[in-house]
């Protein structure tokens, strides 16, 4: 009697053990894992303007941020007098699949205030909008962000690049696909004026 | 090793227990995918109601009469355009609201023809139609008419030309699968 | 002793099955993928909601056509491939939304998108059963992509569980034309 009871100890203790230690080991590796995050430098490389960079999914070069009133590449100036900061850049699809989520390689960090957040992406090549990069097929395009009236327009823009990897199996559908975006460079770039007529 | 003796309520109840596991794997299925089959029950076009002519039929919360279908062009490619004017009263709001609705063209070998997107021009010039809007099917549906209430209801299409002696128009609501209605034409 | 050894060879053997099945067991999306359907230039392919002929396939360097009541030219830094194909509903009115060129090294082009309003193209308009529509399809991509290349046709991007007929286009073409006129092609 007592030593089966003793027995049924020993398995509980031990059980309870087994469960405690893995969850502590659980615990330290994420909070190892935070920590490391935490940890990461800040800083990321520098990208300097007209040099290309491979970000995973694309391939791209920044060129050339500047002021214009012009709302698109070859338009006349915008009627309302509007501002838009114009920035050239060249792009390549690096995938195997055309793409149209180009939308997302930069990002303006920090936020320039009265910038629209979304902007518009011109293909050089058709003065239109941009809506697809074929595989292997590198573009010169335009990206134009309107400022909001009477905002003051920015001396320098930093630009950060996000870059993608690429996976064979997602965990969900076991499909390919592009996943764990990520700033992987950043650029500041003068923002050359016009003179702007009265 | 040993034969190991086993008493005869022991092997009974490995028995039970065989014949039990088909079953309970079974009843696992079922309480898996119920709700699938049912949905596929749901939306599956199983049972043809056919409609003499001139008479209205039951379906979706509505009664459903056809008015007309008649050819009104002919372009010269060779495409017939048709209308079809249909006439709903409602019955049962709740299930008539329910979208979509698929009215379509049947050819007796079992082709489908589905209403233009765009109300065809030639439908559109017809004089008793001017300045007038008449609803399409979906947009008599998503129109929440109150009980009693009567709708016309008009959808144009394009076919090839001939086919349009030929094609019997069948409508389809989600609140009444699997059942729907097929339409015999007048004349 | 042998015991031991039969103990881990079993366990190595458990170990090489799972990875084994882990790598090679068709995953969800290959399991519910496309459902092909192969054939030739030429041929006339029927799929569960419509068919498929490709008849001729072009090369050039750049293309004009007329859009919206104005002239527009094209070039590219590849090459325009234009596939004149038919299509027709079979047997319901169906959407036929995805032309795909799918080179010998695997990269996938869709159509591009640059010929908005052009005439006759195929994947604007639905299909009707009985009413086959003859049209275009144009490509935009690079030269080396152009050899022993495959046409994916299907209702959608990624068809699940649905027909995606693949037509294997000729081997060698022509070298491209400076410039088609859109207007100016001969579809028949």
């Amino acid at each position: 009697m007592i030593v089966s009871w003793l027995a049924g100890l020993r398995q509980a203790i031990s059980s309870k053990l087994t469960i405690g230690i893995g969850g502590l080991l659980a615990l330290a590796i994420t909070s190892g894992q935070s920590l490391l995050e935490a940890l990461e430098p800040p800083v990321l490389p520098a990208l300097a303007a007209g040099t290309p960079l491979d970000a995973g999914r694309w391939r791209i070069a920044l060129h050339e941020a500047r002021l214009t009133t012009q709302s698109r590449p070859d338009g006349p100036p915008a009627p309302d007098g509007a501002q838009f900061l114009a920035l050239d850049l060249d792009v390549g699809n690096r995938s195997s699949e055309t793409d149209n989520t180009f939308a997302r390689i930069l990002i303006v960090d920090p936020p320039v205030e009265g910038l629209q957040p979304s902007p518009t992406f011109w293909l050089m090549r058709d003065k239109a909008m941009l809506s697809a990069l074929q595989p292997g097929l590198p573009e010169r395009v335009q990206v134009i962000w309107r400022l909001a009236p009477g905002a003051k327009p920015p001396e320098r823009l930093r630009l950060v690049v996000n870059g993608e990897t690429f996976k064979p199996r997602d965990n969900l559908l076991a499909a390919p696909g592009w996943f764990n975006r990520k700033p992987i460079a950043a650029a500041t770039l003068p923002v050359a004026r016009v003179e702007v007529k009265p | 090793m040993s034969e190991a003796v086993v008493s005869p309520s022991v092997l009974r109840m490995r028995r039970i227990s065989l014949w039990a596991l088909p079953m309970a794997l079974a009843l696992g299925i079922v309480l898996q995918s119920h709700e699938n089959a049912w949905e596929w029950w749901r939306s599956r076009e199983l049972f043809a109601r056919e409609v003499p002519a001139s008479t209205a039929a039951s379906l979706g919360g509505a009664d459903w009469k056809l008015m007309g279908l008649r050819r009104v062009a002919e372009r010269a490619d060779g495409r017939a355009v048709m209308l079809l004017d249909m006439e709903a009263v409602v019955r049962d709001p709740e299930a008539f609201a329910v979208l979509p609705c698929r009215l379509v063209l049947e050819a007796p070998d079992g082709r489908r023809w589905s209403p233009q997107f765009l109300t065809p021009s030639e439908v559109n010039r017809l004089p008793e139609r001017r300045g007038r809007t008449i609803p399409t099917c979906t947009q008599a549906l998503a129109s929440k008419p109150t009980a009693g209430v009567t709708l016309r209801v008009s959808e144009g299409f394009v076919l090839p030309a001939g086919m349009d002696r030929q094609v019997r128009p069948v409508l389809s609501l989600p609140a009444g699968r699997p059942h729907y209605l097929r339409f015999e034409i007048p004349g | 002793m042998s015991g031991a050894f039969a103990k881990l060879g079993a366990l190595v053997l458990a170990a090489v099955l799972l990875v084994g099945m882990q790598r090679y067991t068709p995953g969800y999306a290959e399991i519910t993928g496309p459902i092909p359907l192969t054939g030739k230039i030429g041929e006339t392919l029927t799929g569960r909601t419509f068919s498929v002929r490709a008849d001729k396939v072009l090369l050039a360097e750049r293309l004009r056509f007329k859009a919206y009541g104005r002239e527009v030219e094209r070039d590219t830094g590849g090459v325009f491939a234009l596939v004149i194909a038919a299509l027709e509903a079979q047997p319901a009115s169906v959407n036929v939304g995805s032309a795909i060129w799918r080179s010998a090294q695997g990269a996938r082009f869709v159509a591009s998108p640059r010929f908005q309003g052009a005439p006759r193209l195929l994947g604007t308009d639905r299909l009707e059963p009985g009413l086959p529509q003859r049209g275009l399809v144009i490509f935009e991509i690079p030269r080396e992509s152009v050899a022993g290349a495959t046409l994916l046709v299907a209702a959608s991007r990624w068809p699940r569980l649905d027909t995606q007929a693949e037509i294997a286009l000729p081997a060698t073409l022509d070298t491209p034309a400076p410039l088609i006129d859109l207007s100016e092609l001969a579809y028949e």
